[in-house]
């Protein structure tokens, strides 16, 4: 290295100490490497859990036994169950020859009627004593046996002899093609993942990264000018800010390195998803962390080098910086980016839904330049109109708006953004999560009153056992499927059960057609098409025909009964399952509901490192503020003028991007349910959002000012 | 009171400079920006065409003592105001400086490391290990 290359090293480093806005700056240069270290590094996570859940699927897999198998070495059969809404697997095993090894996570077959069960469903069913739904807990299933620590899974070796029709016969636990059980069935595929999180994550740590660089750079762009006076090339610049940023990037990296560090110690539980990160998956990855973070460095100093951006005019030799100019490009991919959105209704499906990410993306990161343009321009008019009437505070401020916008960029990128981020993420959750709300609302109105209970182990003497044990004022009807499934389905029961349910009992059969809700939604359950749904009335169990099903009906409105007759409903019959009608719906879309609070994780986050980029922004703009304002305060002690002054300056610009951004976020909204056909628009957030960011932007403003009279007191003239 | 380097607003026109301390002082706003291009005319600082951050330091300085002027101060404090200037300029608001006391009937204060401006003062004081004292011409 020459010396003149490490002098401008050096320089850099002390410029990066000793500038006028090098606390800000290098705070800002911290915050971005660190946020795109922890991104980088959240990428890395989800590569490990993929990696590492795939591992452990093909190791506890099932691997079926093909029909050239005489006997197979175990009978399998997988229920569905539920702890609230939320489902998880019940895997009933019953091992065939003692030479097959059990599944990973167990250390033994479970005994007849015994279970094991993963650590999660024993903490989440506490209440609805999952400790006994299933037989005689045997034990914990170890992490090895899970897809992740947080997954809920029960085996299950149930007290039957024989009768083992409709169960599934295996080879063994792990291989090659084996079946995906648990959690595994429903996982997104990891590039959905990763695209989601770099559409938010990804997208915020650029963003801050580019303020962050942008932050106190009128003293940076000094030195450019006064290197370029000397002669300096785009090297020589390059090795100044290389200096000046090498430390707060390393720092950066070192303090967003922490959270994956966490995750190597212990399980981390995501809050809002909930989803447990595995110390093994990410332990099993480590070695790429030391690439990552040297990859998140490397970002960090190449956007401190590249986005010093300086151009010269062609009229003389003196650079022109960004900050007082906005790049015409950037209107253009606006146009291009509103025009992709627009255009997403007549694309083919996937080609669409890309255009519409894409065009959203562009559209919202240029969208804060074209405010800029507007905000230039109503500078310019807002100058014209205070030099006319002689108002200071105005003259000032429309001067400086015109003559800077790309600080206002910088001001209202976060503000703008946020909108749009906020807007969008309410239509899709609400997209995501309304059939989910509609069962919801469904059950709750229903409650407990209508339990199903199914075993393909239902005989008459646990069935007398199991009505012995219904809480009082619960009734039985028994259900017939015939195995014609063009057959219409039969129930049996008593007028006694049908009290309350239908208007009037008599004869030998009895429509649910005319009765209350819980008749109704017995015909919904159990209607095929076309068919109608009769009670056959016996005041016998004994005259039943053999029952696949039965159906346990209690007083409107009752709760709480479903975990007491599943738990009966266990201990009656081998393989029970218990459901309220529309639990397969509410359970179906507990995914979504999944989705949905992935989705407000990622949102929190990400307004929460716009929200710093903010901060950022703000406090260098109040550097530049209070400089130039200080001076004025000899002429005149009143603060109403410098707080003239920062409504003009700081508020008037960020009010007019709140009011660029609310309008397209509830175009755009409304363009996404019209075009989706779901989902709807909330007109009340949006008008909360508008009266935060408003608010927001007369809060910069008074802090603006409270900050330049403070510093007004003790300002003194220095040099360049 | 005029500062060593200035402190003019460069995204402002030097008549806009001057005008804004007579505006902030209660003055109307034509009477201002009439008395801030007769001042600026008066120092020979050009009122049209040429942005603030285009003034030479000479030019710098004169707008700032315009500025200084427009509100018609009993008391004028300048801070090193030939500080950051070359020979020729210095010569030139040294001189624009100390006849303001009579053309103006205005007193003058002015903190200077350049003896030849110091020399122009009726009554000079120096500062040597926190002590002020009056030296003799």
């Amino acid at each position: 290295m020459s010396p003149l290359w490490r002098q401008l090293l050096r320089v850099g480093f002390a410029a990066g100490r000793g500038a006028p806005g090098s606390r800000i700056r290098f705070a800002g240069l911290l915050l971005a490497s660190a946020v795109l270290t922890t991104t980088m590094l959240a990428g890395l996570v989800v590569v490990a859990t993929y990696d590492g859940r795939e591992q452990r699927d093909a190791a506890r897999g099932p691997v079926p036994a093909g029909e050239d198998v005489r006997r197979p070495a175990v009978w399998l059969n997988i229920n569905r169950d539920a702890i609230g809404t939320v489902p998880h697997s019940v895997i009933h095993v019953e091992p065939l020859a003692e030479s097959v090894s059990p599944p990973p996570g167990l250390p033994r077959w479970p005994e007849r009627g015994e279970v094991f069960l993963s650590p999660a469903l024993l903490e989440a069913g506490s209440k609805e004593r999952i400790l006994h739904r299933y037989g005689t807990f045997a034990g914990l299933i170890g992490a090895a046996g899970l897809a992740s620590p947080g997954e809920r899974l029960a085996y299950v070796r149930p007290d039957v002899n024989g009768g083992y029709e409709g169960w599934r016969g295996i080879k063994r636990f792990g291989g090659m093609n084996t079946m995906l059980i648990g959690d595994s069935r429903d996982v997104a595929p990891i590039g959905q993942f990763l695209t989601m999180l770099a559409a938010t994550l990804g997208v915020a740590a650029a963003v801050l990264l580019v303020i962050a660089v942008r932050c106190g750079s009128a003293a940076r762009d000094r030195r450019t000018e006064l290197l370029a006076a000397l002669g300096a090339s785009w090297r020589h610049r390059a090795l100044l800010n290389l200096g000046e940023g090498v430390v707060p990037a390393l720092a950066g990296a070192v303090i967003g390195s922490t959270p994956y560090l966490i995750t190597l110690i212990t399980y981390v539980r995501l809050p809002g998803p909930g989803y447990v990160i595995n110390s093994d998956d990410t332990r099993a990855w480590s070695w790429a962390v030391p690439p990552t973070v040297a990859g998140a460095v490397i970002v960090v100093l190449l956007a401190v080098v590249m986005l010093h951006r300086v151009d010269a005019t062609g009229r003389s030799g003196r650079p022109r910086t960004f900050a007082r100019r906005v790049p015409r490009w950037r209107l253009v991919a606006g146009v291009a980016g509103l025009v992709a959105v627009v255009l997403t209704p007549y694309l083919p499906r996937m080609f669409g839904f890309l255009a519409y990410l894409g065009g959203t993306a562009v559209l919202w990161a240029a969208l804060p330049s074209a405010s800029a343009i507007v905000i230039q321009r109503f500078g310019g008019a807002m100058a014209a109109r205070a030099a006319k009437a002689g108002y200071v505070a105005m003259l000032i401020a429309g001067r400086w708006t015109a003559a800077r916008p790309g600080i206002v960029v910088r001001l209202t990128a976060v503000i703008v953004i946020g909108i749009g981020i906020v807007v969008q993420a309410q239509v899709w959750t609400s997209r995501l999560g309304e059939p989910s709300e509609r069962a919801l609302e469904f059950q709750k109105s229903l409650q407990d009153s209508v339990l199903v209970v199914s075993s393909p182990y239902l005989d008459g003497e646990s069935i007398e056992s199991f009505a012995g044990k219904l809480p009082a004022g619960s009734a039985m009807l028994g259900v017939v499927v015939p195995e014609d499934e063009t057959q219409p389905r039969r129930l049996w029961g008593s007028c006694a059960a049908l009290r309350g349910l239908v208007s009037g009992c008599a004869g030998n059969r009895v429509s649910l057609w005319d009765g209350d809700i819980r008749a109704q939604t017995l015909v919904g359950h159990f209607r095929r098409s076309g068919d109608d749904v009769h009670v056959r009335l016996t005041n016998e169990r004994s005259a039943w025909p053999r029952v696949q099903e039965l159906v346990v009906v209690s007083a409107v409105g009752t709760g709480g009964l479903a975990a007491h007759v599943n738990e009966e409903a266990h201990r009656a019959f081998a393989m029970a399952e218990t459901n309220r009608p529309g639990d397969s719906w509410a359970q179906g879309s507990n995914r979504l509901t999944t989705i949905s609070a992935w989705v407000v994780f990622l949102v929190t986050i990400v307004l929460t490192v716009l929200l710093m980029a903010m901060g950022l922004s703000s406090a260098a703009e109040f550097l530049t503020f209070t400089a130039a304002l200080a001076p004025l305060t000899v002429l005149t002690e009143r603060r109403r003028f410098v707080f003239g002054v920062a409504a003009w300056n700081l508020v008037a610009p960020c009010l007019i991007a709140v009011a660029a951004g609310v309008t397209i976020a509830a175009w755009q909204g409304n363009f996404f349910v019209a075009m989706s056909r779901s989902g709807d628009m909330s007109w009340s957030l949006l008008v909360n959002v508008a009266v935060a960011a408003a608010g927001l932007s007369v809060a910069i403003g008074a802090a603006g000012g409270v900050n330049a009279v403070r510093v007004a007191a003790r300002w003194r003239p220095v040099a360049d | 009171m005029v500062f060593q380097f200035g402190e003019l607003l460069p995204e402002l026109s030097p008549v806009e400079n001057v005008a804004i301390a007579a505006l902030l002082a209660g003055q109307p706003r034509r009477t201002a920006y009439e008395n801030a291009k007769t001042l600026l005319y008066d120092l020979g600082v050009p009122v049209t065409g040429t942005p603030t951050g285009l003034l030479s330091g000479g030019e710098r300085q004169r707008t700032a003592v315009a500025r200084a002027l427009i509100t018609e101060p009993v008391l004028l404090l300048a801070d090193e105001p030939t500080g950051a200037l070359d020979r020729q300029a210095r010569e030139s608001v040294a001189e624009l400086l100390f006849t303001l006391p009579r053309v103006r009937d205005c007193a003058l204060l002015v903190v200077t490391h350049d003896e030849e401006v110091a020399r122009r003062a009726d009554r000079r004081f120096d500062l040597r290990g926190g002590d002020l004292a009056e030296t003799r011409a």
